[in-house]
């Protein structure tokens, strides 16, 4: 089966100092991967690289055979990104932040939905305040139902589970169970090891600018080992 | 569409916060009383240097706007919504740049009548002249500084590097404004001052267009 998204030699620099050298994958349709390496190895600017916030020096990446990075904008449709930070106007209400969202991707609101993943998130009731009185971990699950109520095929996380507590992250094993049954493919990065092997099909190991290993089905252990190996 | 969804956007932001008026016009506000109560110029003194203290003072007031108009969008990384959506960028260049020119000439409007009360302006006496060149200076500051800030605001030394970018590209602008307020205040017919209204239109229209093309290269970092 040829692969829903596929990134080539993949290269960017900051101050002259190489931080993607040539990074290389694919990913299938309904996959879930974990990107890991050590801390400042790029797994952020990769992420930002393919969700159009940076732009690459070099390479090239396609999703359903469509060239990413060109001067177009329909190709970003297809895919939503979460990052550190939940992406959100403090000064915006969770409504109207999430209505903002839809409208930029021509998307209509539907309050039903809405209503249902507030409820399923534990926000139900504060969706009128404005985000800047959220604690991180109500932001983070508030972005969660950002991607929630988008319609999209490839979803770029960074640390999403980086502010939640053990219920939330719960939660979010949940959701990824639910997105990859819907075929939908998650690429993410997370420090917790134990709760990212645990929802991803393959890990990459991203090292000194390469993907340096795909690990099918890893355990932790695995994981730890090979970070070791990399050290 | 887009267009509309990013000036409506930052527009209620800046009705829910008035982070952004109020400093503008405290900023504003201080200039010109520091000017009327430090200084026992006489009225022809005062005539002489006005148009350039107007200007001069709305120079400094856009900045800080703008400052505060990109620096809303780093919080929380808002801005990476913007980036990540099918939407053309020009859009963001347009709508940002639309909702900055409202924002500096709502905070221009309340501080006029601080000029005219205080410093003893008569910009009352040719009201459509000024209020034309009011206009047609914020959209060129705007369309100008919305680029320069869009590109380096982004930048960890985005703060360092926006005065230093736009300083020098907003210095024939605040020229022109001058030179046509002195001619409006001299009681000049347009016919004598319109070159630098030409002159502003051009830096408008170049920055307008170029906005719009380039916003989706720099705005990525």
């Amino acid at each position: 089966m040829a692969p829903l998204f596929t990134a080539d030699h993949i290269g960017k620099s900051f101050h002259l100092r190489p931080v993607l050298k040539d990074v290389s994958f694919t990913l299938s349709a309904g996959e879930s991967v974990l990107l890991f390496g050590r801390n400042g190895c790029g797994k952020t600017t990769l992420l930002k690289i393919l969700a159009a916030i940076m732009r690459p020096e070099k390479g090239q990446a396609s999703l359903n055979g469509q060239a990413l990075f060109t001067p177009g904008y329909r190709w970003r449709s297809a895919m939503v990104y979460l990052g550190h930070r939940a992406n959100l106007y403090p000064a915006l209400t969770a409504r109207e932040n999430l209505s903002l969202s839809l409208r930029l991707r021509r998307q209509a609101w539907d309050e039903e939905a809405f209503q249902k993943y507030l409820d399923r998130y534990g926000l139900a009731g504060r969706e009128d305040e404005p985000v800047r009185v959220y604690s991180e971990g109500m932001l983070q699950r508030l972005g969660l139902i950002r991607l929630e109520l988008a319609a999209w095929e490839i979803a770029y996380l960074d640390e999403p589970t980086a502010a939640l507590d053990v219920d939330g992250a719960g939660l979010l094993a949940e959701t990824f169970r639910r997105w990859r049954s819907m075929s939908r493919t998650i690429l993410f990065t997370s420090h917790d090891l134990g709760w990212g092997v645990a929802q991803a099909d393959r890990a990459l190991l991203l090292s000194r600018g390469v993907i340096a290993d795909d690990m099918p089905r890893p355990g932790e252990k695995d994981l730890v080992a090979r970070l070791g190996r990399e050290a | 569409m887009a267009f509309w969804t990013i000036l409506v956007k930052d527009l209620r932001l800046e009705l829910r916060t008035r982070e952004s008026l109020a400093t503008m016009v405290v900023f504003a506000a201080t200039i010109i009383l520091l000017f009327a109560f430090a200084f026992s110029a006489a009225p022809a003194q005062l005539r002489s240097f006005a148009p350039g203290l107007i200007w001069i003072t709305y120079f400094f007031t856009a900045v800080l706007g703008l400052l505060r108009s990109f620096g809303r969008e780093n919080e929380q990384d808002a801005y990476d919504l913007l980036l990540t959506a099918p939407l053309d960028r020009g859009a963001i260049f347009l709508g940002k740049m639309a909702a900055f020119f409202i924002l500096l000439l709502a905070a221009q409007l309340v501080s006029l009548p601080f000029f005219i009360l205080f410093l003893d302006l008569p910009l009352w006496k040719a009201p459509t002249a000024f209020a034309l060149i009011l206009v047609i200076t914020d959209l060129a500051i705007a369309a100008v500084g919305t680029l320069i800030a869009g590109m380096s605001l982004r930048s960890p030394a985005g703060e360092t590097l926006l005065p230093i970018l736009l300083f020098p590209l907003l210095t024939p602008i605040l020229i022109a404004a001058t030179e046509a307020t002195d001619a409006v205040l001299a009681g000049q017919p347009l016919e004598e001052w319109d070159f630098w209204l030409m002159l502003l239109l051009t830096f408008f229209g170049v920055f307008v267009l170029a906005g719009t093309f380039i916003f989706d290269y720099i705005s990525e970092q």
